[in-house]
């Protein structure tokens, strides 16, 4: 016989495993999404975590008022005073140490943006932000950028300077890897549950392929592809040309003082061609691949004018109010937070005395200042990239290529692309012939032979050009410069300027053109070499005493007809400087300043007064419609100036899409490829010269229109569009509640971009804005090389890559209102009055 | 005062472990006051104050070191929530990591030796 417990008893037990077994399953619960992620939202415990989670980002915002650290590999300390505007000056006692430094301090404020930037071109942002950035990562190892970068650093002696200095950078970066605290971890690590991988010093030519892949990019082979189906070979070369209708070149001609313009008609377009749907089919898949990764320093609008650009200008001492020469430089580039740039000063006495912008990765300063002079650049848009298609012997699986009548065999490159736990995603096989790397579009193969993948060493010649002491200097040691070109621009304390578009550009057979389609099978069509530096567009100290290049055409083809590219974007920029800098002969630095956000464009005077005049005419008839009528009337009021407060500018912009739209129509009605099949702005004002061209018939209607009935239909139509988006004419035209700038955040989360920022910027002004805004000035500065260099700079954004750092936006206002900060070029840390952190690093015991 | 002394003991260890270790000291600490506190009352309270306590301490630290206000704005942007509200999480999610601790240890400890 068993004794029975008590009811009261069995009744205390239950509920005690009852409660047991609630409380294990809600620890277990909480422990379960403390450890694991819940769809996009990472582990609870380790973002909760006050003392290491996501509050701690608040900690780690500011810079400490002083550091004092230990790092493995430097021979003497490093000290690092962080100016008022968060700039770090860095003086080591040696160039190793220098870089370590370097690396080190742009790690503490970039982590994030590193880690980016290099998954971006190696085509693993997969492993960090999971499979929907497979496609990317495909695209990015289909590229080959990753590749080529690998290739060039293999082939950098190890014991070359260059090498070791990479090295170094990157040793710096590991060393702030190594010892950052919990709080230091940037916020978007921590959204994304993911840690920092460590650096490996090819990953800065990782960053060069990408520079290479924004600004040494083309594909006009592919556009015009579809335009010679659209309106016959003739048409299209005349739409594309490989020179520009308006020509105002960057290197000076001699006696002129206006541009040149192309006076030839335009032939007339052929009636369209059965549409090659294999071409279309290779311009949609590279111009994917192209659009994937790329920063976009000339990405088109949507209606298919270049709408952002890059400027630079410096003027001889002879026309400067003070006697010395000025230099502004105004890069234009995608706007991001972080922004691309960080700014640094750089010293070892004797050695180098650097200032300027580095883009995170990069261990130079490719446009800057030091003691002696200043250097800063545009993108030369130059052909240096061309397609070849390709005989292979299987379509879906080939192994070998012809050439010149022989089977070559191709090489395969197997790309794996892993997700966040590691898994493989997606295998790839990469073919390439001797040229580079194969692309399949439909039942084509096509080879693409592209400088950025060839093996050269930029780092070398961009060392030496830092440490130059003179515009000659600079010149000769980036002689061997290849990729990507730029007008690089200079100017020195000697009282010098000058200018170079240095890079590779490619020697071709035949007429030398690089715009179309090559046939792959044969040898003769293989690159033969690269321009000598001495036929590189070029002019030192010319006679009208100033320099300007606007991303044009650089030389003007009457002084050498070399085919250089082709689409080149209208010289509006160019023209507005050139203006300018001719009608002051007393420039100074707020002058400088002022032009780089100047709201004038020289474009208005091609169309304006034609619109406003056909306008008249037509009333007088008494047959124009009351739209048109009105629409006149307000532009007329119009300043042409593309002010914040404008309210005028927004109706002069709607008619040029109008018009835009109107008068290529031809070109409508096929597969849209985002570089746009609309030709650039100088081509509408070269037909603008003819106003009974057949182009400016519209196919869809049955009467045939004049160049005078579609600028009426443009303003009538603008007019309609902006009233009934807008509302009548009055506050809400206002320009600077229309064109604004929008800065995403790198990982486009709204919450840590800046959107809606008024710009003063407009159609062909020096400071072009594009329709969505995310393009525009990514660093504009001006420097006076006098006995004591000046200088005066900002960027929109702010050092500090942290969301919530006081660092991180605090450039914007500025930048906004076109004015720029006083920047410190002190030559001993102890000259800098009331810094904002120091920093010194000293080796280890 | 026992009570009182017992709170702070147990808050000022929640603090000073998560610091130093992480936030799943949070049910060790809770689980191990659970088992020793067994048989007194305000257990589950005194567990679950002391992780609020304890956390909401750190966040104090967070704040006077660092833009916490900054930081709220823009995580409350980013979740779509008030800033305040993950406060809020942050410190209902240390109770109840502790609390559910210390009642499953005192539990146990009750079941084990009744």
């Amino acid at each position: 016989m068993t004794d029975r417990l008590p009811a009261s008893t069995v009744v205390a037990r239950a509920s005690n495993v009852a409660v047991t077994l609630l409380a294990a399953c809600t620890l277990a619960g909480a422990l379960w999404v403390g450890i694991e992620p819940i769809g996009p939202v990472p582990p609870l415990g380790t973002l909760l975590d006050p003392a290491h989670g996501i509050w701690a980002v608040a900690r780690g915002a500011e810079l400490p008022r002083r550091a004092d650290l230990r790092m493995t590999g430097l021979r003497d300390s490093v000290s690092v005073t962080y100016d008022d505007r968060g700039v770090p000056h860095i003086f080591a006692r040696n160039d190793g140490d220098l870089m370590r430094a370097f690396g080190f301090v742009v790690a503490r404020d970039r982590l994030f943006q590193l880690e980016l930037q290099t998954r971006a071109v190696a085509g693993t942002l997969s492993e960090l932000l999971g499979a929907s950035a497979l496609e990317l990562d495909r695209e990015a190892r289909a590229q080959g950028l990753a590749w080529g970068a690998e290739r060039k650093w293999a082939a950098i002696p190890d014991t070359s300077q260059n090498h070791r200095l990479v090295t170094a950078y990157g040793d710096g970066i590991n060393a702030y890897i190594a010892q950052m605290r919990p709080e230091e971890l940037p916020l978007e690590f921590r959204l994304l549950n993911a840690r920092p991988q460590r650096w490996k010093p090819q990953y800065t030519y990782y960053l060069l392929a990408r520079m290479s892949l924004t600004l040494a990019w083309s594909d006009n082979e592919l556009r015009r592809a579809n335009i010679v189906a659209l309106v016959g070979e003739r048409a299209a070369n005349a739409l594309f040309a490989s020179n520009a209708p308006i020509q105002e070149p960057i290197q000076p001609v001699d006696g002129r003082r206006a541009p040149r313009m192309t006076t030839t008609p335009l032939p007339p377009p052929a009636p369209p061609a059965p549409l090659d749907t294999a071409r279309f089919r290779i311009a949609s898949a590279l111009d994917k691949a192209a659009e994937s990764i790329a920063l976009g320093e000339l990405r088109p609008s949507p209606n298919g004018e270049i709408a952002v650009g890059s400027n630079n200008w410096a003027v001889s001492p002879r026309r400067t109010a003070a006697g010395h020469a000025l230099l502004s430089g105004d890069p234009h580039l995608q706007l991001t937070l972080p922004s691309i740039w960080y700014e640094v000063h750089l010293v070892v006495p004797g050695v180098i005395d650097t200032y300027g912008v580095t883009i995170p990765g990069g261990p130079i300063v490719p446009i800057g200042f030091n003691r002696s002079m200043a250097w800063t650049a545009t993108n030369t848009g130059a052909d240096v990239v061309d397609y070849f298609e390709e005989t292979v012997d299987d379509l879906r699986q080939p192994t070998r290529y012809r050439l010149d009548g022989t089977w070559l065999p191709l090489e395969k490159r197997i790309e794996v692309v892993r997700g966040r736990s590691g898994g493989i995603l997606k295998t790839d096989t990469i073919y390439h012939t001797h040229r580079g790397p194969m692309l399949r579009a439909g039942n084509r193969w096509l080879s693409r032979r592209w400088t950025a993948l060839d093996i050269t060493d930029e780092g070398k010649a961009l060392y030496r050009a830092d440490e130059a002491r003179s515009v000659e200097e600079w010149m000769r040691a980036m002689d061997d410069y290849a990729v990507p070109a730029q007008n690089f621009l200079l100017a020195d304390t000697l009282g010098h300027i000058a200018i170079r578009s240095t890079g590779h550009y490619p020697q071709r057979a035949g007429d030398g053109r690089g715009d179309r389609i090559l046939d792959g099978s044969r040898r003769a069509n293989d690159w033969l070499g690269f321009w000598p530096t001495a036929r590189y567009p070029q002019s030192i100290d010319p006679k009208q005493g100033y320099l300007a290049s606007n991303n044009q055409q650089p030389k003007d083809p009457q002084v050498d007809s070399a085919y250089f590219g082709s689409n080149w974007p209208a010289p509006w920029r160019a023209m507005r400087i050139n203006h300018l800098l001719r009608s002051d002969s007393a420039v100074t630095p707020d002058a400088m300043r002022r032009f780089q956000t100047d709201a004038e464009s020289e474009q208005t005077s091609y169309f304006l007064p034609p619109m406003l005049d056909a306008v008249a005419r037509l009333a007088a008839t008494g047959s124009a419609d009351t739209a048109a009528i009105r629409g006149a009337a307000l532009l007329r009021e119009w300043d042409g100036r593309f002010t914040r407060e404008n309210e005028r500018a927004v109706l002069y912009d709607a008619a040029m899409d109008e018009l835009t739209q109107r008068t290529w129509d031809e070109l409508r009605g096929t597969v849209q490829v985002r570089r746009g099949p609309t030709p650039s702005s100088a081509v509408l004002a070269q037909l603008m010269q003819e106003p009974n061209s057949v182009w400016w018939d519209d196919r869809s209607t049955p009467q045939r229109e004049t160049r005078d009935s579609i600028l009426v239909q443009s303003v009538a139509a603008a007019y309609r569009r902006v009233t009934q988006r807008y509302g009548p004419p009055g506050p809400r035209w206002r320009w600077s509640l229309i064109r604004t700038a929008t800065i995403n955040h790198l990982l486009r989360i709204p919450a840590l971009s800046r959107t809606h920022v008024p710009m003063q910027s407009g159609r062909g002004t020096l400071s072009p804005s594009d329709g969505d805004g995310t393009h525009g000035a990514s660093w504009r500065f001006v420097v006076e090389l006098g006995p004591e260099v000046r200088a005066w700079g900002t960027y929109p954004g702010g050092q500090s890559g942290n969301p919530v750092s006081s660092r991180y936006d605090d450039r914007l206002s500025a930048w906004a209102a076109g004015t720029l900060d006083t920047l410190r070029f002190p030559r001993r840390a102890a000259d800098i009055a009331s810094p904002r952190a120091t920093l010194t690093l000293r080796p280890e015991r | 005062m026992k009570w009182l002394i017992q709170l702070i003991v147990v808050s000022v260890l929640m603090a000073m472990l998560t610091w130093f270790a992480g936030w799943w000291m949070v049910p060790v600490i809770g689980a191990a006051y659970g088992a020793w506190a067994a048989r007194a009352r305000l257990t589950l309270v005194t567990a679950t104050l002391s992780a609020v306590l304890g956390w909401g301490a750190l966040l104090a630290y967070d704040a006077s070191a660092g833009p916490l206000g900054r930081l709220l704005q823009v995580l409350g942007t980013l979740f779509r929530l008030p800033g305040v509200a993950l406060v809020v999480l942050t410190l209902a999610y240390a109770g109840l990591l502790a609390v559910s601790a210390a009642a499953l240890a005192r539990s146990l400890r009750r079941l084990v030796s009744p």
